[in-house]
């Protein structure tokens, strides 16, 4: 990056922040501050809503998911649409009318203090260790790429989006969710213009797809009923729809972003607005993904995308090996290099028969460009055993970094910094508002002024920032960082769905035989994740599956809820 | 606890109109959005099978 670059970079991320504090200045009512004006347009909560979902791991982790896996990934949303549409009609009219600040004050209306409090509860320890992980993603991969201290990168990016977070609450984090969404699109966009260009001449778009599902990398629909593959369209539709019910319609992140609308149609569109593009947005990401992996069968990519990890291994005493193994890349990279060459001209000669034999070669020759790879980090392994071998997320930002001319370069940075701070922002905001309403204000101080309780949501917000780059300061991932965090999501996900689930359509049940049920079901959930080896999707049926069918059973032992109960219940 | 009778909204209420044009109930929006989705599947088991060697 050059003085351009970290101009743009700079000026993008400071502009935004402080632009968001300037306008959401002086917000002295608690109602304002957590649930902003009241008069939010439609397309500024579906744009906050996706841009609250899409922090900085979209954007490093899933392009290198569609390079290294293809795009099967975009099944994870196939739930998504449906869930949007439930959640518009049965849980978003049930929250406006009884004009709940948090999600779970719905639990305490409908139950009782102590399951509103579990609900609460598992949402801040699950949020709480996510809002690490968005926040230490972004800034390991950038520091490890730009050579800047990750220490620094961390704090100085987390106390940025506390200060606006804090200083202006629920309408500053919608408003600077509003634009950076937009520079994320102009950016991304940016990136899909300039991959198109680099590709060889005579290369059209149709000739870059048939060389990606060549290779298998567009292969977005599987229809397997194999329960231990990640990604089906069963997983997909079914536990994606309940991951996507659990956390659009009772994560607080993303409930108080659609509960800041001016009306039910505005909160509803929004998230229509959501149902529709969430599918196409991912599809786009991922293609990018696999166009760059196309990219990289003409140009040589390097055998290891975490280069310093790499140059940390060969100046340790494996530079031998190391060297040796990318001689062999390179070769087998050379070679398949030839055979996509031939295949292309066989393509547009008519000759299939042709065609078919260089797409084999070239498969052959990728096997052992594959093998050059697992063999290196195997050594990198051996050399430092905290190395994490997966670099999946280190793709995208080096083609970024290599290949972007100067000031796009800064404006992609910028898209990554922007998708950090938009999650964050919402992430903060919602824990500080759950602590305050349902634990401070409930529990500890029941009967102090609104400016009490404004002050002590600032003083909980930026505590649970502080929090969270604790976390991020002492976090290590093995994982792909995107699914690092839709596993953590989806242990705790199915269970407070349940919870909610519960509340909307089984009216005979009562506080305590759901309290037990969500207790019992969270720790079969543990016990199964720990023990089993199924896709992490399904654990969100399972949760919520679990406590509904638990809590029929146990109150079937308790004493019937009256008919005035479940009538006001209902409500 | 507040009882739906402190905050209407029916069918009729100003909150409840698509605003839409042409579009009266939320229904049919929610049938387009799932038809909308329903297409995207189609389209994505297209591309699968078209591109699958």
């Amino acid at each position: 990056m050059n003085f351009v670059d970290y101009l743009v970079l700079i000026g993008v991320m400071l502009g935004i922040a402080i632009y968001g504090m300037w306008r959401t200045r002086a917000r002295s009512d608690l109602h304002t501050y957590l649930k902003g004006e009241g008069h939010t347009h439609w397309l500024t909560i579906g744009l906050s809503v996706m841009a609250t979902q899409a922090s900085a791991i979209t954007f490093l982790s899933t392009p290198g998911q569609g390079y290294e896996s293809g795009i099967g990934f975009v099944q994870n949303y196939f739930g998504a649409p449906i869930a949007l549409i439930i959640i518009a009609a049965v849980f978003l009219p049930i929250y406006r009318r009884l004009k709940v600040y948090t999600a779970y004050e719905y639990l305490g209306k409908r139950f009782d203090s102590k399951t509103r409090l579990l609900g609460a509860g598992l949402f801040l320890i699950q949020r709480g260790l996510g809002a690490g992980i968005t926040i230490y993603a972004p800034a390991i991969v950038l520091s490890t790429v730009m050579g800047w201290r990750l220490d620094l990168t961390i704090v100085s990016s987390g106390l940025l989006v506390v200060a606006y977070t804090v200083s202006g609450g629920s309408a500053a984090v919608n408003l600077t969710q509003k634009y950076q969404i937009g520079v994320i699109f102009i950016g991304m966009f940016a990136a899909l213009v300039v991959l198109l260009v680099k590709l060889p001449a005579g290369l059209g778009f149709s000739d870059a797809l048939a060389v990606a599902g060549g290779f298998h990398k567009l292969e977005a629909v599987d229809f397997s009923l194999d329960p231990n593959r990640r990604y089906t369209i069963w997983s997909g539709v079914l536990g994606g729809m309940f991951l996507a019910l659990s956390y659009f319609g009772t994560d607080q992140s993303q409930v108080q972003r659609y509960l800041t609308g001016t009306s039910l149609r505005e909160s509803r569109l929004g998230l229509m607005f959501n149902a529709v593009f969430k599918i196409p947005m991912q599809l786009f990401i991922l293609l990018l993904g696999a166009l760059v992996f196309v990219f990289y069968q003409f140009e040589r990519p390097p055998v290891f995308f975490n280069q310093s990890a790499w140059s940390y291994a060969a100046a340790h005493g494996s530079g031998e090996k190391l060297h040796q193994l990318e001689t062999d890349f390179n070769s087998a990279h050379a070679e398949k290099q030839f055979h996509v060459q031939a295949w292309l001209a066989a393509r547009h000669a008519g000759d299939s028969a042709a065609a078919e034999t260089e797409r084999a070669a070239a498969l052959t020759a990728n096997v052992r460009t594959e093998a050059a790879r697992v063999a290196t980090k195997a050594v990198l392994r051996a050399a430092d055993a905290k190395t994490i071998t997966n670099d999946s997320d280190y793709v995208f930002i080096t083609f970024i970094l290599s290949y972007l001319p100067h000031g796009l370069i800064g404006l992609l940075v910028a898209v990554i910094f922007a998708a950090t701070f938009s999650s964050k922002a919402g992430e903060l905001n919602a824990l500080g508002s759950t602590t305050v309403v349902d634990f401070y204000r409930h529990v500890i101080k029941t009967d102090a002024t609104d400016r009490h309780y404004v002050v002590a949501s600032k003083c909980f917000t930026a505590l649970w920032g502080f929090i969270a780059i604790g976390f991020a300061l002492f976090a290590t991932l093995a994982e792909n960082l995107i699914q690092a965090t839709n596993i953590i999501g989806s242990i705790f996900y199915g269970v407070v769905l349940g919870l909610f689930l519960i509340a909307f359509f089984l009216k005979k049940i009562g506080g305590t035989a759901a309290f037990w049920a969500a207790v019992i079901a969270q720790t079969l959930v543990f016990i199964f994740y720990f023990s089993l080896t199924i896709s992490y999707l399904w654990y969100n049926f399972i949760g919520c599956a679990l406590c509904m069918t638990l809590s029929v059973i146990i109150q079937a032992f308790l004493p019937r809820i009256t008919p005035s109960d479940a009538a006001n219940h209902s409500s | 606890m507040n009882k739906p009778s402190d905050y209407p909204i029916t069918e009729n209420a100003p909150d409840e109109a698509t605003g839409l044009p042409g579009i009266r109930a939320w229904r049919t929006v929610y049938w387009i959005v799932f038809g909308i989705f329903v297409l995207w599947i189609s389209l994505l088991t297209w591309l699968t099978q078209y591109y699958t060697a």
